[in-house]
C-alpha cells in the first residue's frame, strides 16, 4: 500500500478553547482507519475540516500530492463526507437529492446505477418521496447511496452505523470492505468499539487535540483499554 | 458556470416545492402596505413624498425575512454542508444563491407592488422604465449584500439575530439611494437629475457582488 493522504499539524479551537492542537497522521490507499476517542475530543471537527466544511486554524493536508484547504476546489473531488446529519434537502425527494449531489460533483447522472443502489440498500420504490418522511436509518442508507454514486478516493464517515439496524450495519460492513478492495480509503468514527475493531485495519486515538496512539489490527479489548485510560 | 446554474436551479426548485420564502415575503409586504394605508391619514398628493421611502423600507424588511427563510432551509438536515463539501467554487455558491434570491424578491414585488398604487396612491405607471431599472438594480444589490451577510451568519448559532443586525446598517445607503431615485423618477425628473443615486446603487451592486464572489470561501466555513 502507498501513502495516499497526509495531514500535518492541524489545529482548531472554538471560542478560544482548543479542540485540535496538533493533529498529524497519514492514510494508505485502500486502508480502513478508525478514529476513536472520548466524546468531545474533536473527531467530528477533524472529519469536517478534512471534508472542507470547516477551516483549520493551522496545518495542511495533501491527497496524492495535491494540497488540500486551498481556494482551488478540485481537491474536494476526491473526498466524500457522510456526517451525523444527512446533509441533504428535506423538501427534495431522494432522487432529487442524489441528482443534486452528483451534479455538484460534476459527474453525469446514471439512472441504472441509482436504481441498483436503491435495491441494494432496500430503498427501492421510495425514491420519489421527500426525504423529510424518511426515518434516521433510511437517511443513513440514502447517505451511503450518495457515496456509492459519487467517485472519490477517501471517504470520511462520522458514526456511519449509528442509525442503522442490524441489516443496515451488515450492509455497511460489506460496503466498506468492498471499497477497501477497490483501493479506496475510509476514515471513520464509531462509538461501537466491537464494530469498529472488526472494520478497521488501523485505529487512531484522538485525545487532548492530538493523535495520542496508533493501533495496528486493533482488537475491541485494546480499543476499550485505550479509552479506559483516557477517562 | 455549471455549479452556479446547479445551485440557482436548486434554490428555485426548492422554493417552488416549499413556497416558504415567497409566501412569507408576499404576505409580509401586503400586510405592511395595508398597515401603512390605515396608519397614515394624509392627502394623496402629499403622501407621494413618503411613499418611495415606505416602499423601500417595506422591501428591505421583506428581503431580510426572505433571506432568513431561504437560508433557514440550508440549516435543516445541515444541507448547506452538501454545498460546502462539494468540489465547487464558493463564489459560484454565492452567485447562485444571490441570483435565486433576486428572483424571489422581484417576484414578491411584482405581486405586492400594485398594492402601493391602490392603497397608497403611488403613481407607479408615471415612469415605468425608470421604475423597472431602479427595482432591478436595487434588488440585485440587496440580493448580493444579503446573501453575503446570510452566508456569514449561517455558520453562527445566533445567525437569525446576526442577519438583521448586520444587514440593516449595511443596507441603509441602499435604502437612501433607492428611495431618492424612486422619488425623483415618480416625480417625472429626468434621469440626469437622479443618476447620482443610480450610480450609487450600481456601485453597491458591483462592490458586493465582487466581494461576495471572492470572500465567500472564507466566510462560509466555520
Amino acid at each position: 500500500m502507498t501513502t495516499l493522504f497526509t495531514a500535518q499539524h492541524i489545529s482548531k479551537s472554538f471560542h478560544l478553547r482548543p479542540v485540535l492542537s496538533d493533529v498529524s497522521f497519514s492514510l494508505e490507499s485502500g486502508e480502513v482507519v478508525l478514529l476513536f476517542g472520548l466524546n468531545g475530543c474533536g473527531k467530528t471537527t477533524l472529519l469536517r475540516i478534512l471534508a472542507g466544511i470547516m477551516r483549520p486554524e493551522t496545518g495542511d493536508a495533501s491527497l496524492n500530492g495535491q494540497t488540500l484547504f486551498t481556494l482551488d476546489s478540485r481537491w474536494r473531488r476526491d473526498m466524500v463526507y457522510l456526517g451525523h446529519r444527512p446533509i441533504m434537502y428535506p423538501a427534495f425527494t431522494a432522487k432529487e437529492n442524489m441528482q443534486l449531489s452528483i451534479r455538484l460533483r460534476g459527474q453525469a447522472w446514471a439512472e441504472d446505477k441509482f436504481q441498483d443502489q436503491l435495491r441494494h440498500y432496500n430503498l427501492a420504490g421510495r425514491e420519489n418521496e421527500p426525504i423529510r418522511v424518511y426515518s434516521e436509518g433510511m437517511l443513513q442508507r440514502l447517505g451511503l447511496i450518495r457515496l456509492e454514486l459519487a467517485s472519490w478516493r477517501v471517504a470520511l464517515l462520522d458514526e456511519p452505523s449509528s442509525a442503522l439496524d442490524v441489516d443496515g450495519a451488515d450492509l455497511l460492513q460489506g460496503t466498506i470492505k468492498r471499497w477497501s478492495t477497490e483501493n479506496r480509503t475510509v476514515l471513520f468514527t464509531s462509538h461501537d468499539m466491537g464494530w469498529g475493531a472488526e472494520m478497521a485495519d488501523r485505529a487512531l486515538l484522538l485525545s487532548k487535540g492530538i493523535i495520542r496512539e496508533e493501533l495496528t489490527s486493533p482488537k475491541e479489548s485494546s480499543l476499550l483499554s485505550c479509552l479506559g485510560s483516557e477517562q | 458556470m455549471t455549479a452556479f446554474w446547479t445551485i440557482f436551479v436548486k434554490d428555485l426548485r426548492l422554493e417552488l416545492r416549499t413556497r416558504e420564502s415567497m409566501s412569507a415575503m408576499v404576505v409580509f409586504a401586503a400586510a405592511v402596505i395595508l398597515l401603512f394605508a390605515f396608519a397614515f391619514d394624509v392627502a394623496p398628493n402629499r403622501f407621494r413624498v413618503f411613499t418611495p421611502g415606505l416602499m423601500w423600507m417595506t422591501y428591505f424588511f421583506t428581503a431580510v425575512l426572505g433571506l432568513l427563510r431561504t437560508f433557514g432551509q440550508e440549516r435543516e438536515m445541515e444541507a448547506y454542508s452538501l454545498l460546502l463539501s462539494a468540489p465547487v467554487e464558493r463564489g459560484a455558491i454565492f452567485l447562485g444563491k444571490a441570483a435565486a434570491f433576486f428572483v424571489f424578491l422581484l417576484a414578491a414585488q411584482v405581486v405586492s407592488l400594485p398594492l402601493f398604487g391602490v392603497f397608497l396612491s403611488m403613481p407607479l405607471l408615471t415612469a415605468p422604465v425608470s421604475m423597472v431599472l431602479i427595482l432591478v438594480i436595487t434588488d440585485m444589490a440587496i440580493a448580493a449584500l444579503g446573501t453575503l451577510i446570510a452566508g456569514m451568519s449561517l455558520r453562527s448559532p445566533m445567525g437569525e439575530i446576526l442577519l438583521p443586525v448586520l444587514a440593516f446598517p449595511l443596507l441603509t445607503p441602499l435604502l437612501i439611494a433607492s428611495s431618492k431615485a424612486t422619488g425623483a423618477a415618480l416625480n417625472g425628473a429626468p434621469i440626469g437629475d437622479w443618476d447620482f443615486w443610480l450610480m450609487l446603487l450600481v456601485t453597491y451592486l458591483v462592490l458586493f457582488s465582487l466581494v461576495g464572489t471572492y470572500i465567500f470561501d472564507y466566510i462560509s466555513e466555520q
